[in-house]
This record gives C-alpha cells, sequence and structure tokens, in this order.
C-alpha cells in the first residue's frame, strides 16, 4: 500500500489501511508514547488511540505528506491526556517496576539513569523531547504537535536538557551520555 | 538519520531514545485494531442518541440565561453572547496596546458555587501574520488559583488547557470547545460547554458554557519599532544588535548567541549553536555591564518590533544555566519597541534573551542573545 493509498484510505475511513498504519508508524507510535507516559501497557494503548483516532478523524488530514506528523501529534495528546488521568493514581503509591542495578551493566545503568532524568521531567517537556530527539521533528513541528509556540518549544527543551544534564552529574553516572558531556565542555 | 542542527550532545540524547525502541515489544496486532473499530462505531452511535435527548433537555433549561456585551471605546472588540447555563456577568475592561483590539472579562458564576474568573482576550501581532488571538485566564476557587489558557493551534483554532499557575501542569479537563481563530479584521470565537474549572469533586466543581467572540481590528503597522540606538545596529554577519536600555539610554550592545535566523526579502541568514550552554560565551567577555540596584532596564534592537521575548537570569557564580530565574514573560511584551525587563537582584548575572521580532517590510528575527550584568 503506497503513502498515497494509505492516506485515501484513512479520508473515506477503512479499517483496511489500519495494518498498514500499525507497520509503519506502530513502533515511533509506541515510543514517543512511552516515553511520555512510561509505561508500556498505557504506551500501546495510546497506539491502539491514536490509530483508531486517525481512521475515524482521516478526512480531516489535507496534506498527506503530514501524515507521519499528524500521527505523531495524535499519539503525544492522547499520552499527555493519559499522564493527566494516571497522576493520581500514580500518587497513591504505585511505583514502576525497577530492575536490580546489579543485574545490569554499564550500558543498561546510563539507560536507566537517562530513563530516569527523562522520567523525572514534566511531562510536556518529556513530550517536546521525545518528539525532538526521537521522532527526529523539527522546532516548528514540535510546536505543531504541542500547540505551542516554537519558542516556547525552544525554552521546554533548553529546560528539559538542562534538568536532565543536573540530574545525570548528582546521580553520579559519570557515563551517562549528558552529564558526562557536561563534565567535558 | 544525521542531522546537522544537533549537537554532540544531543546526538547521543538521539542514540539513547532510540534504543528504547528496542526493548519495546509491539503488542498491538491489526485484528485488534478492526475489532475495537467496530466497537468504537456502535458505542458512538449509542452515544449520538443520548446527547440528542440531552441537548433538547438543556435547551429547555438554559434558554433564559445570556452573556452580556458592552463594546470597548468604540472598538469592535471583545466578548460578546451565547447561552449560558448558571448566572453569568461579563465586564470587559478599556483596550490596552497601539492597535490593539484586547480587553479583559470578568466571569461571575452563581451556580452551583460562587467563582470569579477574569480573562484576558485580545488580539496582537505575530511576525509572519500580524493578528492573532491570545487569552489567559485565572480562576479562583477558594484557596485554588488554576490558570486557563487559550491558545492557537493550527487549523487556525484555539485550544483551551487548564494549567497550573507555573503554566507547566495540567489540571482538570477541558471540556468540548468549538473554536475560530480571529484574524485582521475579522472575528473569532471560542465556545465551550461543560468546562470543569477545578480538579475536585466534578459533582460541585464549577462548569461553564458559553461564547467568547471578539474582532481583531486591522493592524496599520505591525506595532512600536525600536527608538533611536546608537550606530552598531548590526553585527558582521548582518544579525541586528540587542541593546541594553539602561534609565532609557542605550549603554551596551548584548552578545549575539544563537541559534538566529534572520529573514528579510533580500534574503535569509541562520547559525546554529556548537553548544547548547548559552552561558558559555560569556565567560570570554572581559568586564560585565555595571548596573545599580533599582536601575530600570530593558532591551531594544533598532527598527524592529518585538514580538515575542523570554529573558531569564543565572547567578554566574553558581552552576550557570541550572536555576533561571525568569525576568520577563513570554507573552507580554507584544508591539513594544523598547521591552522592560525586571532587575535582578543584588549579585552577578548571566542574563539569556530568547525573542522574536518583525519589521512592517515583512523582515523576521529569531534570535537569541546574553549578556553579564552585576547588579552592585
Amino acid at each position: 500500500m503506497t503513502a498515497s493509498t494509505t492516506v485515501q484510505g484513512l479520508r473515506e475511513h477503512r479499517p483496511d489501511v489500519l495494518a498498514d498504519l500499525l507497520t509503519r508508524f506502530g513502533r515511533e507510535i509506541q515510543t514517543v508514547a512511552y516515553l511520555i507516559v512510561r509505561d508500556t501497557g498505557d504506551a500501546d494503548e495510546v497506539l491502539a488511540d491514536t490509530l483508531l483516532t486517525a481512521l475515524e478523524r482521516g478526512h480531516q488530514l489535507r496534506d498527506e505528506t503530514a501524515l507521519r506528523a499528524w500521527l505523531l501529534r495524535i499519539a503525544t495528546n492522547r499520552a499527555l491526556g493519559m499522564r493527566r488521568r494516571s497522576v493520581r493514581l500514580l500518587q497513591l503509591g504505585s511505583l514502576p517496576e525497577t530492575a536490580s542495578p546489579d543485574a545490569m551493566d554499564t550500558e543498561s545503568l546510563d539507560r536507566a539513569a537517562l530513563k530516569d532524568a527523562l522520567g523525572s521531567l514534566p511531562p510536556r517537556i518529556r513530550a517536546a523531547i521525545a518528539l525532538r530527539y526521537y521522532a527526529d521533528l523539527n522546532v516548528d513541528e514540535v510546536a505543531a504537535a504541542l500547540g505551542t509556540s516554537r519558542n516556547t518549544v525552544k525554552t521546554q527543551l533548553r529546560i528539559g536538557l538542562d534538568r536532565m544534564r543536573d540530574q545525570l552529574r548528582d546521580g553520579g553516572s559519570e557515563a551517562a551520555a549528558l552529564g558526562a558531556e557536561v563534565n567535558h565542555v | 538519520m544525521s542531522d546537522p542542527i544537533l549537537t554532540r550532545e544531543e546526538r547521543r540524547l538521539r542514540d539513547a531514545l532510540h534504543a528504547e525502541e528496542d526493548v519495546l515489544p509491539l503488542g498491538l496486532v491489526p485484528e485488534d485494531l478492526v475489532r475495537r473499530w467496530g466497537k468504537r462505531r456502535r458505542t458512538r452511535m449509542v452515544r449520538r442518541v443520548q446527547l440528542v435527548v440531552v441537548l433538547a433537555l438543556v435547551a429547555v433549561v438554559a434558554s433564559g440565561a445570556a452573556w452580556s456585551i458592552v463594546a470597548l471605546h468604540g472598538q469592535p472588540l471583545a466578548v460578546s453572547s451565547a447561552s449560558i447555563a448558571g448566572g453569568v456577568s461579563v465586564t470587559p475592561s478599556p483596550v490596552t496596546g497601539p492597535g490593539m483590539s484586547s480587553g479583559q472579562a470578568t466571569l461571575s458564576l452563581t451556580q452551583p458555587e460562587s467563582a470569579t474568573s477574569s480573562f484576558g482576550v485580545g488580539c496582537s501581532w505575530s511576525p509572519t501574520g500580524h493578528v492573532v488571538g491570545l487569552a489567559i485566564g485565572k480562576q479562583v476557587i477558594g484557596n485554588d488559583y488554576p490558570f486557563i489558557r487559550w491558545s492557537l493551534t493550527p487549523g487556525p483554532k484555539y485550544e483551551i488547557e487548564l494549567v497550573e499557575p507555573d503554566q507547566t501542569s495540567f489540571i482538570g479537563a477541558a471540556g468540548n470547545y468549538a473554536s475560530q481563530a480571529a484574524a485582521d479584521g475579522h472575528t473569532g470565537s471560542i465556545t465551550f460547554t461543560n468546562l470543569v474549572l477545578n480538579s475536585g469533586d466534578p459533582s460541585t466543581a464549577p462548569r461553564r458554557s458559553g461564547t467568547f467572540s471578539w474582532t481583531c481590528e486591522q493592524a496599520a503597522s505591525l506595532g512600536n519599532p525600536a527608538p533611536s540606538l546608537p550606530s552598531l545596529g548590526v553585527d558582521e554577519e548582518g544579525v541586528p544588535a540587542l541593546w541594553i536600555i539602561e534609565n532609557g539610554v542605550p549603554v551596551r550592545a548584548a552578545f549575539t548567541s544563537c541559534p538566529v535566523e534572520l529573514t528579510t526579502p533580500a534574503g535569509s541568514f541562520a547559525e546554529r549553536c556548537a553548544t547548547s550552554n548559552w552561558w558559555e560565551p560569556l565567560a570570554l567577555l572581559k568586564s560585565a555591564l555595571a548596573v545599580p540596584p533599582g536601575a530600570s532596564l530593558a532591551f531594544a534592537i533598532d527598527g524592529w518590533t518585538i514580538t515575542s521575548a523570554q529573558v531569564v537570569a543565572s547567578l554566574s557564580t553558581s552552576t550557570p544555566g541550572s536555576v533561571d530565574n525568569p525576568l520577563q514573560d513570554l507573552h507580554a511584551v507584544l508591539g513594544n519597541g523598547a521591552v522592560p525587563f525586571s532587575t535582578p537582584a543584588t549579585g552577578s548575572w548571566y542574563v539569556h534573551f530568547t525573542l522574536e521580532a518583525a519589521t512592517d517590510a515583512g523582515s523576521t528575527l529569531d534570535a537569541e542573545y546574553s549578556d553579564w550584568i552585576t547588579i552592585a
């Protein structure tokens, strides 16, 4: 199925395009959602909801070259909405599962530290970082996805990187990417 | 994918985030999606039938209540009428800003509990389109002070968000809404229903329905260009210089930081950053700008109108950039030529400017500047 055929199928609300969307964009949408909600089950829910919403609103997509950015925007909004609903549940005491540090190698430790640093950021800043540095959207596209200005996105990215850098440095993970980078500049 | 714009630090972050993808199992299969699609369509049909019944009941109950609207100083402006449930009145305040249509609307809610909100609604300039709508509201409910922020989203439409006073975290849930952005000489509106204004008990939380609409007047010019400044108007790359103004007098051109994007009718110039640490180049400065406590500070770019700006300061003696003290918010400067910002407390500060500026001729500037200022 070509990109053009997929978009046409979305506009006609044909459920057979779901498989194609899942194949082409599933991993990326799921990962962006996971980076925001920090839970694999919730990320799967966001993925399913994103694709179904896209099928439901396919007639709203005018520029077929914007399909990927449009899907990521839906996913980001869904993930942020899910974060808002789940905050109270998390505050009641359910802690995320973490592996034993003894069982992890250095690379895993660094990644775990990075995940912790990312997870400590406010959801919208985390979303900006996921869209910019994972999905490789440019600042304008991130701003469109988050419904805000490019100035705000740039500020969010800078604040996010600063905070992650501080946390990695404070956490003593010297090999962690950002912390090590800061120590050498 | 290799993005030359990213710094080495950013590329390492990107690689680490991409590694997350490898450990996530993709549990979803197409058959699940098709099954959910069928279920969703059936649910939607049932809800539509229910909605028709509810709307008919609401129309009967709310038919007597309405917004009241007052035109501002003859301006074709501000908040206009719609049906509303729960007794709401609107009192606009005077227009602010050259060529701007804007005002304050105060809403008083009498049911189900007393609460007051104030909203700034209006039109202002953007580098690309002259006029956008902007509204930031503050809701007072008991000891809670959540903000309601309406922002322009592509479409053009407005998006309603309920946020904490620090404007970073969400509370509550936006109700159903439809919107249309205001453009020069045209009317914009936000219609919302069932907007829950706090995160408390939904059965007692104030809910609001209604419509704001306002008209943006045609702006003759972008706003106020900067006052006359010293001859150093641009640097060697042609990037406009940002002058720091102390008590009305230009005293020093700030360090041109990065990134910079300058677009003029004659061409464009862009420069990316080698580092995201904005304070690093300031270490090369030989001296700080010494300012006495209580001095009035502002900044300006000769011939340009600042359309959006944020100014932050970090103590140069601490880890720079780790704590940013805001000296100027993003949204309060539209239409100004010289933009005031707060004087930091006594000490040695690295100050960072992130701004957008434009000219009536169609030039746009998106740039960052910084400087070292001591208050003593």
